[in-house]
């Protein structure tokens, strides 16, 4: 039953893997390939598709999956059964983390976390700026120049134009990149 | 409460691109910026969190701020809200997107939306580092984690454990007293 196979291969997904949706690809691969879902290469474009298209990358490649094994109502299972594994760890901690409020080893704890998490943030931005630069490289230096001008341009407008929306800037790049790469 | 949590995770399902963190740029702006319900620190807190915790960084984020602002309820809606946009866009649409997304000009567009969400994920980091980090040790361990990330091919679940122990280890020494100047 493909319905029950989509559901245990993506609750695994979901109960197994840390951090963002790229750090999933090899748990995904596995999976999808001792099923016989997809080939590799046929995966592999769909980790690209699943960056392009509108919300969380692993919730893409899910849906993508499961919709290609079993159209719609595939892609709902295996999207409901990655979420599932979250939700249910995310519920627990936070009423242990309730019972703990004021324990001063708990505060040390996130004291700690709140660095490494904030120097995560910075990195993510730096790998993002990076991999766009190398890859605006490859067809000149114009464009590389023009993206870290863009970089600088948006910047700016979230410091000294706070109302402007980070969506807004966002389509307003869209169109810049169409324009000008 | 539950529709205004809803409409922001639906929205924030439409519109993100790219991983959790390309999403922490614009749950700054929503969450913290326009609706107030947490703070930078606790947003910060959050982004840890989802990284030690199964699963993806977005349904966590989603699940713990759903919880924090409704209850349970709140963690179930909005979660199902971050993953609607993505499952009816996929789900319906599957078979017709790598058409889509061959095509020149769209890519070019994209070069320019991942310009302006590197930029963006900058900002919403000074601002959160200004905010939510503001002892002189936790900068320096801020600078320190930000090294090991560059420099070496540390996993982030690692870099969250190292950082969680050594506030442990401060606490245990006595550096950091009972209320940690966060």
């Amino acid at each position: 039953m493909v319905f029950v196979e989509l559901f245990i291969a993506f609750f695994r997904i979901g109960l197994f893997s840390f951090g963002g949706g790229l750090a999933m690809i090899p748990m995904y691969l596995t999976e999808v390939e001792k099923h016989g879902w997809m080939s590799q290469q046929e995966f592999m474009n769909i980790v690209a598709l699943s960056q392009m298209t509108p919300g969380p990358i692993a919730v893409n490649m899910a849906s993508y999956v499961g919709s290609g094994a079993a159209g719609f109502a595939g892609a709902a299972v295996a999207t409901f059964a990655l979420a599932l594994p979250s939700v249910l760890a995310i519920l627990a901690l936070t009423s242990v983390l309730h019972r703990i409020q004021h324990n001063p080893w708990k505060e040390a704890f996130f004291f700690g976390i709140k660095s490494a998490a904030m120097a995560l943030i910075f990195y993510a931005g730096w790998l993002i700026a990076s991999d766009t630069l190398a890859l605006s490289l490859q067809e000149s230096q114009w464009s590389a120049v023009t993206g870290a001008l863009m970089v600088a341009a948006v910047y700016a407008a979230r410091v000294y134009l706070p109302k402007i929306s980070p969506v807004l800037l966002i389509v307003i790049a869209a169109f810049v990149g169409y324009w000008v790469f | 409460m539950l529709f205004k949590l809803f409409s922001t995770f639906f929205y924030l399902g439409a519109i993100t691109f790219g991983g959790g963190y390309a999403m922490m740029a614009l749950l700054e702006h929503q969450l913290v910026e326009k609706h107030r319900w947490l703070s930078s620190e606790e947003l910060l807190e959050i982004t840890a969190i989802a990284q030690i915790t199964p699963g993806t960084i977005a349904i966590n984020a989603a699940t713990f701020v759903g919880r924090r602002v409704a209850g349970i309820p709140g963690a179930i809606v909005s979660s199902i809200a971050i993953v609607l946009p993505p499952l009816l866009i996929v789900g319906t649409l599957a078979s017709y997107l790598p058409q889509f997304f061959g095509q020149e000009w769209l890519h070019n567009a994209f070069m320019g939306m991942r310009y302006a969400v590197a930029a963006l994920i900058a900002h919403a980091a000074v601002s959160m580092l200004m905010k939510g980090v503001t002892s002189k040790l936790g900068r320096a361990l801020f600078l320190l984690a930000l090294a090991i990330l560059i420099f070496t091919p540390i996993h982030p679940l690692l870099m969250i454990v190292l950082g969680g122990s050594t506030g442990i280890a401060l606490h245990a020494l006595g550096i950091i007293g009972n209320k940690a100047e966060a």
